[in-house]
């Protein structure tokens, strides 16, 4: 696996670009400081088929008057409603809203008091439906 | 609309409310889940909470 320093990697970036589409990963490091993170270059189409294995299994259950409430373990989201319609609509704006909230909040959701890296991949597929509901419905399973 | 925060145990909570307006009761799966994600012991203790602002000890 390729390893630059950050500053040959933006002299280098249109070629390192061309790589990372045919599926290299880049790990760029900041050559100044000893010991700094490492981050990556990767195609967005790779990262999107390996985050697709990370597949959301909805769990319904119906009340005595025929309401229902649908559940995500994955990322700990709920919907409900009357009909099965109403609930899915429930879950996926719900989910939609905690996806907006985790990514503009990251290091909050990401520090060891909250702790909800599991949730990253999930919620990286919700993301990526651009805030289209019925997109994200799919994705949900709902 | 989702309901977040920590509580005073530092722990982070959060659930989903349906802008269906003040009052609607909600169904008992419903109420479970949501004393679950609330990290209650149980339904009765969360609507002790809401009504009366006291815990189950």
């Amino acid at each position: 696996m390729k390893m630059l320093s950050a500053s040959i990697a933006r002299d280098r970036f249109a070629e390192l670009r061309r790589e990372a589409l045919k599926g290299q990963e880049i790990l760029i490091e900041d050559s100044k400081q000893l010991n700094s993170p490492l981050i990556s270059i990767i195609s967005t189409e790779l990262l999107d088929s390996l985050t697709d294995s990370f597949v959301f299994a909805p769990k319904w259950e119906e009340d005595e008057d025929g309401s229902l409430t649908v559940s995500l373990d994955e990322i700990d989201v709920i919907g409900y409603g009357e009909t099965r319609e109403e609930a899915a609509e429930v879950l996926a704006t719900a989910a939609s809203e905690y996806t907006e909230l985790y990514f503009s909040e990251l290091s909050f959701y990401l520090s060891p008091m909250v702790n909800r890296l599991s949730h990253y991949p999930y919620l990286r597929r919700i993301a990526r439906c651009s805030g289209d509901i019925a997109k994200v419905k799919k994705v949900l399973g709902v | 609309m989702l309901w977040l925060g920590v509580g005073p145990d530092g722990q982070y909570r959060q659930t989903t409310m349906h802008s269906y307006g003040d009052g609607t009761t909600v169904s008992p799966s419903t109420a479970k889940k949501m004393a679950e994600q609330l990290k209650f012991k149980d339904v009765d203790d969360m609507y002790d909470f809401l009504n009366n602002r006291h815990r189950k000890s």
